[in-house]
């Protein structure tokens, strides 16, 4: 396997042991169905294939960070992505969430840097002290620069469903 | 805060989070194509869903829907298939989540209506591309007029030993994910068997007597049939790409071909 999956999985390993310590925090995990919507500046629907997400989340006074990893299946076949996470309570049970992933497609021997930039908005079914259950829904820019090389389509714009739990 | 009787649970939530990134990472590798560019005479047009690649004639009224191997990207079958569309076949690569045809068997209906000028259909595949076109044959065994397996073979879970229709099987000497002897094994899942060891026997076969056409590549091997380099476990190619490309757009274009003139 490639060093950079190695790399990738020391940090995080690293990231989550850290974190574990330092703060009072949830895990969170969630699955979304991203939907396609426009790809390569064409409009038109497609299905956009499964994410699993995994994030610690770190509560702050005025806003949450969190910070995990996400593997999905998409366009170009399927990738990793580190992600950062920052969301804020608007009203109550209702929070906006802005996210980026840098991360990269995987392809045997070679690779691709892969990124997102996305914002939803998140709705908790459930919310006690140590646990949540809710949903969410929102808008997504995913790119894979380099795989222009080889398709016509490097870039989509997707509407991410999905639910989460954390604990 | 985290009680103390809660982090061994936690750690062992971790290691399964990590075990599954790892299988995931190691499991889900694609095949990137080699980087060539088409020819400028064929028209290629590019979907989330698919690939198609036409000549500028609307009297092409023939398409042959290709089913791409597991984890192998869906570019890797274009120099194959730019010779398939230069004799006015139009080719439709279907596109794959995780480049995996078979969690998606259906998805080659989808997409039928978008052709209306394609009036005979044709399904085959590479590989793991080649039992999601078998899956496709078992469920709409009338919407096919042929299959063509590309280093593929069925299971009995996708076998149609009673279609009534003809399938051209092409495989490769030294292929070592889909062996000869693997192919061979099979034969009993699809149409009544007849091995050819020369094309041009292709032009002398009745096309309407239901069978399987058996056609062996000397010197080929499993990557070859796309043009993705290596795959792990494949044995050692004896020809180039360009060589085994050939043969199987020779077979292909015969195969097709007849049938529709007859």
């Amino acid at each position: 396997m490639n060093k950079v999956y190695y790399k990738a999985i020391r940090i995080f390993t690293i990231m989550l042991l850290t974190l574990s310590t330092m703060f009072a925090q949830h895990f969170e995990l969630s699955i979304n169905l991203p939907q396609g919507i426009i790809y390569q500046n064409t409009l038109g629907y497609f299905q956009g294939g499964v994410e699993l997400s995994a994030h610690y989340s770190i509560p702050a006074k005025n806003f949450t960070s969190s910070f995990g990893i996400d593997a999905r299946t998409v366009q170009w076949g399927s990738q990793v992505s580190v992600s950062s996470r920052l969301s804020k309570t608007i009203v109550k049970n209702f929070e906006i969430e802005a996210e980026l992933q840098n991360g990269l497609a995987l392809f045997n021997k070679k690779p691709l840097y892969v990124y997102s930039v996305g914002l939803t908005g998140r709705y908790f079914i459930i919310k006690s002290e140590k646990t949540a259950l809710g949903i969410y829904v929102g808008g997504r820019f995913t790119q894979c620069p380099a795989y222009s090389r080889y398709g016509s389509i490097d870039h989509i714009f997707e509407i991410p469903i999905g639910v989460f739990i954390s604990f | 805060m985290i009680k103390p009787n809660e982090k061994p649970m936690r750690s062992t939530l971790y290691s399964v989070i990590l075990t599954i990134l790892i299988a995931i990472l190691i499991f889900s590798c694609s095949y990137l194509p080699s980087d060539e560019d088409l020819a400028n005479t064929i028209i290629y047009h590019e979907t989330p869903d698919y690939i198609s690649l036409s000549t500028n004639n609307e009297q092409d009224n023939i398409g042959f829907m290709f089913l791409p191997g597991g984890l192998v990207d869906p570019h890797a079958y274009l120099t194959l298939m730019e010779r398939v569309v230069s004799d006015s076949i139009n080719v439709i690569i279907l596109k794959y989540s995780a480049n995996l045809a078979i969690l998606e068997l259906s998805k080659y209906k989808k997409f039928i209506s978008e052709f209306p000028g394609i009036d005979s259909w044709y399904i085959g595949g590479h590989s793991l591309g080649g039992i999601a076109a078998l899956s496709a044959v078992n469920d709409d065994p009338t919407l096919f007029d042929g299959l063509i397996l590309l280093g593929s073979y069925p299971s009995e879970g996708f076998a149609i030993p009673d279609w009534e229709k003809q399938v051209l099987s092409i495989y490769a000497e030294n292929d070592q994910l889909s062996t000869v002897e693997d192919v061979t094994a099979a034969v009993s899942y699809l149409p009544p068997a007849r091995f050819i060891s020369d094309i041009d026997q292709l032009d002398t076969l009745n096309a309407n007597i239901p069978g399987t056409l058996y056609y062996c590549i000397l010197g080929g091997n499993h990557s070859q049939f796309g043009d993705y380099g290596f795959q792990n476990g494949d044995g050692a190619a004896e020809i180039s790409v360009e060589e085994q490309h050939e043969e199987i757009h020779s077979a292909i274009i015969k195969y097709i071909k007849r049938h529709n003139n007859e």
